[in-house]
């Protein structure tokens, strides 16, 4: 009896929770096969009758796959440099012994910390005056290597800390130096914390929305999608159904993406909050 | 550095057999600073640039020459002018931080107790609760603005019935900034909820079982055994709430557009403003970007010290 009441009580918390998660959700990719008139009069419901045209307009621009393959660059070359740049910091962190090994590695935890926020205006004038990048990618990639450098060293190094020792022994006497068992060991065997730190770099990467903003100009062929949803917002102004298509296109990757990749998101967010 | 470069026969080796010595910095000295430049240049170098700029009125380009002491930082405490927007930058900010611990956090962890276990229907709700993480601020953003406009809405019927015509929460000075907590509430209650399920996973079953063996009923099992020992997830997440909830800035304009109102603004919708937007007074922005640095090294760090203590990310010991 208790027990039913208990479960009770858990659905009809969990359940309209639900629907008000799924909601918006629902009536956005909905609202794309709708006319205007039709979604003003029935704004949640299933389309009376279906109107492929919003979304077919959408998927025939060339606008919309400009804005994707710019996220795609984007966002691939940040996850590039973030592995390779991380790993092989974090590496030096767990096996190699030098001098002052703590405080540069407390020195990127540091990136953990600082709001990006506080650095946008000088991090523009650095881009624009002294490396000339303005309106370029590597305007984006770089501070976004830079601000996920923290996280991905602290994760690294943890890994790394618990590939057995005998390991590293056995390469030393077959004569194997530091960068070759980095590369020849280290790295292959790291690939459920690569994965890991990836996906979230990716995740992070692909929905940045400040740094385009100020570091790209008003010439939309290198904007990424983010961007891409602001300026077809501007341009549709209220014909809601064409910007909800348009917001519903952008869900497809990331919802797709979510999906295969639960597991490697889910790694990344709480690896650690079971420890201490 | 030279000096202490590779191979020099007659250096002391102190633990032979130990780790090998030959070559170690070299190896460093490939492998660490790229990592170290990029994050000078593109994290350190900006806070301190920005530091300096908040002494100056600067337009963004030639040499800084106006100095101002800090006669930037007095400007944003002391000018009231209608457009100033630092006062409701602060105020939106203790709003979105609030909402963060108090509503979002407690919801999470309710939801966790409820659907930690590994079962289909759990995993189910897990799986809708955490699925807003994946999309973007800006497309949250608008999601929201479609679902609350006064005309298209799902909500424009109530409207019509219950106040006689459209009502647009975005254009209410008074109540729009609601709508951005909300939708910070609907985008990372799942986040939260996914870090507390990690954690309560780890429990171990006898705890649970020996406490309800004694008697203690479902929800206080939760209270004595389950919450105080996810401390270290609860800890972890409240950090990351703060951190984030200090520099929310694509859900605004996601939902207030390019150039948020005064009551929609928060401290990086000021600094963008005033540095970066329209206005390009430098060093207005460059001294918002330091308070707003200030806040979060403060608060980052007495939490670590204070809170996290021995299980601070800066003391964990080598596993």
């Amino acid at each position: 009896m208790r027990r039913n009441l208990g479960a009770i009580f858990k659905y009809a918390f969990l359940t309209p929770l639900a629907i008000f998660v799924l909601l918006p959700i629902w009536a956005t990719v909905m609202g794309g096969f709708k006319t205007l008139g039709g979604l003003r009069l029935n704004p949640v419901g299933l389309p009376r009758t279906l109107q492929l045209e919003f979304y077919g307009d959408i998927i025939r621009s060339p606008e919309t796959w400009r804005y994707a393959l710019n996220s795609l660059n984007i966002s691939l070359f940040t996850v590039l440099l973030v592995l390779l740049l991380g790993s092989m910091a974090a590496y030096t962190f767990s096996h190699i012994k030098y001098a002052g090994k703590n405080f540069l590695f407390s020195y990127l935890l540091l990136g953990l910390m600082f709001p990006a926020a506080a650095a946008i205006v000088p991090i523009f004038v650095i881009n624009n005056t002294f490396l000339n990048l303005f309106n370029t990618h590597w305007a984006i990639i770089l501070p976004q290597v830079a601000f996920g450098m923290g996280g991905a060293v602290l994760f690294f190094r943890g890994f790394f800390e618990q590939l057995p020792d005998e390991l590293f022994e056995a390469a030393r006497v077959d004569g194997v130096g530091y960068v070759g068992f980095f590369l020849r060991f280290v790295l292959p065997l790291s690939l459920p914390i690569l994965a890991t730190v990836g996906v979230i770099t990716l995740v992070n990467s692909w929905n940045a929305f400040l740094l385009p903003l100020i570091m790209l100009g008003t010439d939309p062929s290198v904007h990424p999608w983010p961007l891409g949803l602001a300026n077809f917002r501007g341009e549709w102004s209220t014909e809601w159904n064409r910007i909800l298509g348009f917001i519903s296109v952008n869900l497809v990757p990331a919802v797709v993406f979510f999906l295969l990749a639960q597991r490697y998101i889910v790694a990344g967010l709480t690896g650690g909050a079971v420890k201490g | 550095m030279s000096t202490a470069s590779t191979n020099q026969p007659n250096r002391p080796v102190r633990r032979p057999g130990r780790a090998p010595r030959q070559g170690r910095w070299t190896a460093v000295l490939i492998l660490l600073p790229p990592a170290l430049l990029i994050f000078t240049v593109f994290v350190v170098l900006p806070i301190l640039g920005a530091g300096y700029m908040s002494l100056y009125t600067y337009k963004g380009y030639g040499p800084l020459v106006d100095w101002q002491g800090i006669d930037n930082y007095v400007w944003l405490f002391t000018k009231r002018t209608l457009n100033s927007f630092f006062e409701p930058a602060i105020r939106n900010t203790v709003l979105l931080l609030a909402t963060s611990l108090f509503v979002q956090l407690p919801l999470a962890l309710l939801c966790a107790l409820l659907i930690y276990e590994n079962t289909p229907v759990n995993n189910f709700f897990r799986l809708i609760f955490f699925l807003p993480f994946v999309l973007s601020e800006i497309a949250t953003g608008l999601i929201w603005v479609f679902m609350l406009d006064g005309r298209n809405g799902i909500l424009a019927p109530l409207y019509e019935r219950f106040l006689g015509g459209p009502y647009f929460l975005m254009e209410d000075k008074t109540w729009s900034f609601g709508a951005v907590l909300l939708a910070l509430v609907w985008k990372y209650f799942g986040y939260h909820m996914i870090i507390y399920i990690a954690g309560l996973q780890g429990v171990p079953q006898e705890l649970i079982e020996s406490a309800q063996i004694d008697g203690a009923s479902y929800w206080q099992t939760a209270l004595h055994v389950k919450i105080p020992l996810i401390s270290y997830a609860i800890k972890l997440s409240v950090f990351f709430a703060i951190l984030g909830s200090l520099q929310v800035f694509d859900l605004i304009i996601g939902l207030y557009g390019r150039a948020p109102p005064e009551e929609g603004q928060t401290l990086a919708t000021f600094i963008y403003e005033w540095g970066l937007s329209r206005r390009q007074r430098y060093g207005i922005a460059s001294s918002a970007s330091i308070i707003l640095f200030t806040i979060s090294i403060v608060v980052g760090f007495t939490y670590q010290y204070l809170v996290m203590g021995e299980q601070s990310m800066f003391r964990r010991k080598k596993a």
